[in-house]
C-alpha cells in the first residue's frame, strides 16, 4: 500500500522534472549567447545568480500566501518573452532581457518546490526528482548555445512546459484541501532550535555551492566528459530524495557527504572516481531542503527560496576568486566536508521510519 | 595559492561597478527582508502549535479517567 502511494506521489516530481529541464535549456542558452559578447563575459553569470537564485524566497512566501497564483505559468511566459527579448538589438535590451529571463526562472523554480512539497507527504523523492531535472538542462542549454539553431526556438520551447505545470497544479490543489500538507516533513532535530536549525542547513547549502564548483576535474576534458558530470550531479540529486525515504534521511546524509570525500579527493585524474564522488556529493540537495521545510512548515516556498540564497552565496565568491592548486582545494574540500558532516549531524533527527 | 585575478580585475573595471553595486544592494535587501519574513513565519507557526495544544488540552483532561 505504502508502495503504491509513493509511486502516485512521484508523478509530481516528474512532471516538474521536464519543466526544470525546459526552464534551464532556455538559460543555459540564453547565457551561453551572452558569454560569446566580451562585454558581458563574467558579469553576466553573476546577475543572473543573483537575480534568478536570491528572489525566490520573496517569490516563494508570495506564493506560501497565495497558492492560486500560478507561478509555474507566469514563470514559463517570462521565460518565453526574455527569449524573443534577446532578437532586440542594443546592451539594454539585452539586460532587460536577462532580467526578465532571471525573475522566469525564479518563478518556474519556486512552483516546482511548492508542488513537489506540498503533494509529497512528507517524501523527498517528489523534490529530488525535480531539483535533478536542472542538471541534465543545464549541460543541453550550454551544448545547443554552441550550435547554430536560433534563440526564438527557446521561445517556443519554454512553452512546451505548460501543459506538464498545469497537470502538476492538479496535485497541489488536491494537497492543499489538507490542513498542512507540508506537516509529514519532521526530520529536523526537535532538540535545536528551529532558528539553529535553519542557520546550519543554510551554511550547509552554501558549503556545498562552493564546492560544486571548486571539485578536481582535471580529466573533464572532451564534450562528453562535461556531458557525464552533469549526468552524474542529477542522478545524484534524484536518487538522494529517493534513498532517503528509503533508508533514512540521516544515514543517507551522513553516509553521501562522507563517502563523497576520498572520490572526490582522489578522482581528479580518474573520471569514474570522481563521477562516483560527484553523485554521492550531489544527494544531499533535497534533503537541505526537507531539513528547512520541517522547521517552515507553513512556508514550502520560502524555505526553497532560503536553499537558493545559500546556493547564491556559496557560488558568488567564485566569480572573485578561487583556489589554482589541487592540494589547496584539497584540504578546503575535506575541511568543508567536515563541517557539513557535523552540522548535520546536529540538526537531523534520528530516523524512525521507513517506506519500504 | 588563490587567484584573485577576477576580483582586482573587477574593482578596476568602471564598467561593472556601478551595475556590481546596485546587484550587491538588491541581494542584500531581499536577504534582509527574507530574515524577517523567516522570523514573522516561526512566530506564527509557534502560536499555531500552542494554539493547537491548548485545545487537545480539555479535550485529553475529558478523556482522562476519574
Amino acid at each position: 500500500m505504502e508502495r503504491s502511494k509513493s509511486a502516485a506521489g512521484l508523478a509530481p516530481g516528474w512532471l516538474y522534472f521536464y519543466v526544470h529541464f525546459v526552464t534551464e535549456v532556455v538559460c543555459f542558452f540564453a547565457l551561453g549567447r551572452l558569454a560569446g559578447d566580451s562585454a558581458y563575459l563574467w558579469i553576466m553569470p553573476l546577475v543572473y545568480d543573483a537575480l534568478a537564485f536570491v528572489p525566490q524566497s520573496l517569490i516563494g512566501a508570495w506564493s506560501d500566501r497565495h497558492p492560486r497564483c500560478s507561478f509555474g505559468l507566469i514563470g514559463l511566459a517570462l521565460l518565453s518573452a526574455a527569449s524573443l527579448l534577446f532578437l532586440l538589438p542594443g546592451k539594454t535590451a539585452a539586460v532587460i532581457a536577462l532580467i526578465v529571463l532571471c525573475i522566469g526562472n525564479a518563478c518556474t523554480h519556486v512552483n516546482g518546490a511548492e508542488v513537489t512539497l506540498r503533494s509529497a507527504a512528507g517524501h523527498l523523492a517528489p523534490s529530488a526528482i525535480f531539483v535533478s531535472g536542472g542538471s541534465f538542462g543545464v549541460i543541453t542549454g550550454r551544448l545547443l548555445a554552441k550550435t547554430a539553431l536560433p534563440i526564438w526556438v527557446m521561445a517556443v520551447f519554454a512553452l512546451t512546459a505548460i501543459p506538464f505545470v498545469l497537470l502538476a497544479e492538479y496535485d497541489r490543489r488536491a494537497a492543499d484541501k489538507t490542513a498542512r500538507p507540508c506537516a509529514a516533513f519532521r526530520y529536523a532535530s526537535e532538540k535545536v532550535p528551529a532558528v539553529a536549525v535553519i542557520l546550519v542547513a543554510v551554511l550547509i547549502v552554501i558549503v556545498r555551492g562552493y564546492m560544486g564548483y571548486g571539485i578536481p576535474t582535471a580529466w573533464k576534458k572532451t564534450v562528453l566528459q562535461t556531458v557525464l558530470l552533469y549526468v552524474a550531479m542529477g542522478v545524484g540529486k534524484a536518487a538522494g530524495g529517493l534513498l532517503a525515504d528509503r533508508f533514512g534521511v540521516k544515514r543517507v546524509a551522513l553516509f553521501s557527504a562522507a563517502a563523497a570525500l576520498p572520490f572526490l579527493l582522489l578522482g581528479d585524474e580518474h573520471m569514474l572516481i570522481s563521477l562516483i564522488g560527484v553523485m554521492f556529493f550531489s544527494m544531499t540537495m533535497s534533503i537541505t531542503l526537507a531539513l528547512l521545510v520541517s522547521v517552515l512548515p507553513e512556508a514550502p516556498g520560502l524555505a526553497f527560496g532560503l536553499t537558493t540564497i545559500g546556493l547564491f552565496l556559496g557560488t558568488a565568491p567564485i566569480f572573485f576568486f578561487k583556489f589554482t592548486t589541487v592540494r589547496a582545494n584539497g584540504i578546503i574540500i575535506a575541511a568543508l566536508t567536515l563541517l557539513c558532516l557535523i552540522g548535520m549531524a546536529i540538526i537531523i533527527r534520528k530516523d524512525e521510519k521507513r517506506y519500504v | 595559492m588563490s587567484d584573485f585575478r577576477w576580483l582586482f580585475d573587477a574593482a578596476l573595471a568602471a564598467h561593472v561597478r556601478t551595475p556590481l553595486l546596485i546587484l550587491t544592494i538588491v541581494v542584500l535587501l531581499i536577504i534582509a527582508v527574507t530574515a524577517v519574513l523567516v522570523a514573522q513565519t516561526l512566530k506564527k507557526q509557534r502560536l499555531i502549535s500552542a494554539a493547537q495544544a491548548q485545545e487537545e488540552t480539555p479535550q485529553a483532561t475529558e478523556d482522562a479517567p476519574c
